[in-house]
């Protein structure tokens, strides 16, 4: 999604007044302060690029006064290349829009939906009384929250919407003081446990995120980040010097509704993941736990364990010897992280840029998924302007920042991680089991049947959907029509009747694959449209594809469909699947649009896949995907 | 002078020429109490004082505002 939006806005800043939109962007950048924004958002308005067409639409509610984070949160949209159509409901009105059927918000038909209320809408007796007793503002607390998640649920029961919910943060000193926390549920406590009960109600909701204003607001520092004056006079609660940060940290939740941008992170060696350089001073002397500046590295290393544990990937790319440094990766006992952690490694004195391409093409993925962190500015300059589609992480001088450098790092932004994303280091691992037997198999089909596959249709639920939602916007290969849903648009074909979603489970004696493939279809009159057809890379040359396809076949006839059509939609990426109709017997009818449309006609069509590859039906959907689960 | 009619301009997107001295929220709709917080925002940040409430309330053009910050020991 991340890409996409870029490149479209790349096309935009084509015109001239774009030209001058990004002088005052970028002065946005350099000073982001509240005045800056105005500024910016008046010029954008003159130059027509408040809401451009394919802007994310977005509708804020609250009880408080949007205005100075309205026009924050548009600027920021441009500034991360997120253009945004924003509806704001009316003050304080937030109760009535969600439940009357004819507000505005119901007619605006949003892709995201944003609730930012203060403690008071909630919990009014809880901070205007705190002197009442634990029996009764525990009771008022648990009313709030109740009556909060039955606001959320009936906006999720209308609006197809993902729906982003701030939690609450305390503005004011408590009227308590230090007796606080000696209270049994105190002013702090109190919208806590209303945050820790919001928490739990959404772990249970998919489309449902939770917005940490209160971690915001702590880190911003709760004494900048309210101004009394502005709740007076606006009827808003935040500090100008806050509201840019606010809109800031709420654009990465709205990007990352569509799932995360980026895939793997590329790290230099010397200076990067352990201080010195080891062809100068050698493994013994290099700085790597032991002393304080030892600890740093160490530090930055387990934050980065910590990325790959949830399914980012890692690789090397350093000027050194191969061997020495890959012996200094496996067995100095300073490093946290050991060769099997890294998915690919270019360790060599070649120039970087073209190993950061190499790296690339052997993990299959595209140079924008990768994020590339090197002490070296020299280094950092030299790909910033030769592969401008990497995001280049400016690491600052001091390793004892670093590992927070990473952590503030945007570009793995996302709001579920699902159980492959947990996997995916050992299943690299099993890939290269995978190459060893097919190095051992005599011919490919030997080792396509040795592999002994079993794939699987499964339906679009549970943690299976929120995994097939994340392929619609990562996989960019094998895509015939690379259409990126919204979760609204994705959701309403599971449940349209006129649909047929299902995903592709796959197993093999080396390990489970997980859910790699999707496949969308759309019954209009007698013909069957596959709409969607998307598998993950790591699953191809094994005809999976004519598996799926005649899988298809069935499912096309089974519903009394006449003709199978598959368009196919050229990107700077899929040319791989450009002629995948053709082999499996369709032919080309025309065009529409952007797309090719392929036909074949279902009485005569027959799709013969291999033994091997043979899809099965989902047994019982459920099961399937709690297998896929874990 | 100048450069407080600027600040004012930008931020009401209005042409630079449209705010002098006497401008305000009776000669100029878009000084509407919305974008007033705005200028008074954009004063704070740029003058680097801090108005009280009342203050807020009661400055009510260009020159009010220039006097103001005077009385801060700013020379706008």
């Amino acid at each position: 999604m991340g890409t996409a939006m870029r490149e479209a806005t790349a096309a935009e800043m084509a015109g001239n007044t774009a030209v001058a939109c990004a002088d005052i962007l970028a002065a946005v950048r350099r000073e982001p302060t509240y005045t800056n924004h105005c500024r910016a958002l008046e010029q954008l308005r003159a130059a027509g690029l408040v809401a451009p067409a394919g802007a994310r639409r977005v509708a804020l509610l609250s009880n408080f006064t949007l205005d100075p984070l309205v026009t924050c949160v548009t600027v920021q949209g441009h500034l991360n290349a997120l253009p945004l159509d924003l509806y704001v409901g009316p003050y304080n009105e937030h109760t009535q829009e969600v439940l009357n059927e004819t507000s505005g918000l119901h007619r605006f038909a949003a892709d995201i939906v944003v609730l930012a209320l203060t403690a008071e809408a909630i919990v009014p007796g809880v901070l205007a009384e705190p002197w009442q007793d634990a029996v009764t503002r525990r009771h008022q607390v648990e009313e709030g929250l109740a009556e909060l998640t039955a606001l959320l649920a009936a906006l999720r029961a209308w609006s197809k919407a993902s729906i982003v919910v701030a939690n609450f943060a305390r503005y004011e000193t408590s009227p308590l003081g230090i007796l606080d926390w000696q209270e049994p549920l105190g002013m702090e406590r109190a919208i806590q446990e209303l945050n820790h009960g919001l928490s739990d109600w959404i772990q249970t909701q998919d489309r449902v995120y939770m917005f940490d204003l209160a971690g915001l607001c702590a880190a911003f520092g709760r004494e900048r980040a309210f101004d009394a004056r502005m709740r007076l006079l606006a009827d808003q609660p935040f500090a100008a010097a806050f509201v840019p940060r606010l809109a800031a940290e709420l654009v990465r939740y709205l990007r990352a509704t569509s799932g995360p941008a980026r895939k793997c992170l590329v790290l230099d060696l010397d200076n990067t993941l352990w201080g010195g350089i080891l062809g100068e001073d050698g493994p013994a002397r290099l700085r790597l736990g032991g002393d304080a500046v030892g600890h740093a590295y160490r530090e930055f290393q387990q934050a980065i364990l910590g990325l790959h544990r949830r399914g980012i990937l890692l690789a090397l790319c350093s000027r050194n010897d191969e061997t020495d440094a890959m012996s200094v990766v496996g067995t100095h006992p300073g490093m946290v992280l050991r060769p099997e952690h890294f998915a690919a490694v270019r360790v060599n004195w070649g120039d970087k840029v073209t190993n950061i391409q190499s790296l690339a093409a052997e993990l299959n993925i595209g140079v924008d998924s990768l994020v590339f962190v090197d002490d070296d500015p020299f280094e950092r300059q030299s790909v910033r302007e030769r592969l401008p589609q990497v995001r280049v992480v400016d690491l600052p001088r001091d390793p004892a920042l670093y590992r927070n450098t990473l952590l503030q790092l945007d570009a793995f932004d996302t709001l579920r991680v699902t159980s492959e994303d947990r996997a995916r280091g050992r299943m690299y691992q099993e890939h290269r089991g995978r190459e060893a037997l097919r190095a051992e198999a005599g011919s490919l089909e030997e080792y396509l049947t040795r592999l002994d596959m079993q794939i699987n249709a499964v339906l679009a639920e549970g943690p299976t959907r929120t995994r097939l939602f994340q392929l619609v916007h990562k996989t960019n290969q094998f895509n015939l029509t690379t259409r990126r849903y919204t979760e609204a648009e994705f959701d309403e074909r599971t449940r349209a009747g006129d649909y047929r979603v299902f995903g592709i489970h796959v197993r093999d004696r080396l390990g489970d694959n997980g859910v790699v493939g999707l496949m969308i279809l759309h019954l209009v009159a007698d013909a069957c449209d596959i709409e969607t057809f998307l598998l993950s890379c790591r699953v191809l040359g094994r005809s999976i594809e004519t598996g799926v396809l005649a899988y298809a076949v069935e499912l096309a006839r089974a519903a009394g469909a006449r003709r199978l059509r598959g368009r196919y939609v050229a990107t700077a990426k899929n040319a791989l699947v450009r002629d995948l109709y053709e082999w499996h017997g369709f032919t080309r009818v025309g065009r529409e649009g952007e797309a090719d449309v392929w036909q074949a006609d279902l009485a005569t069509l027959v799709i013969a896949a291999p033994q091997w590859a043979q899809v099965r039906p989902p047994a019982n959907g459920t099961a399937e995907s709690e297998a896929a689960a874990r | 002078m100048r450069q407080l009619c600027a600040l004012v301009a930008d931020v009401l997107g209005v042409g630079r020429d449209m705010v002098s001295a006497e401008t305000g929220p009776l000669t100029l709709p878009r000084w509407d109490s919305l974008n007033h917080m705005r200028i008074v925002a954009a004063v704070e940040e740029t003058y680097g004082v801090q108005l009280a409430t009342e203050e807020i309330v009661s400055t009510l053009s260009v020159n009010d505002f220039a006097t103001l910050l005077r009385t801060k020991g700013v020379q706008p």
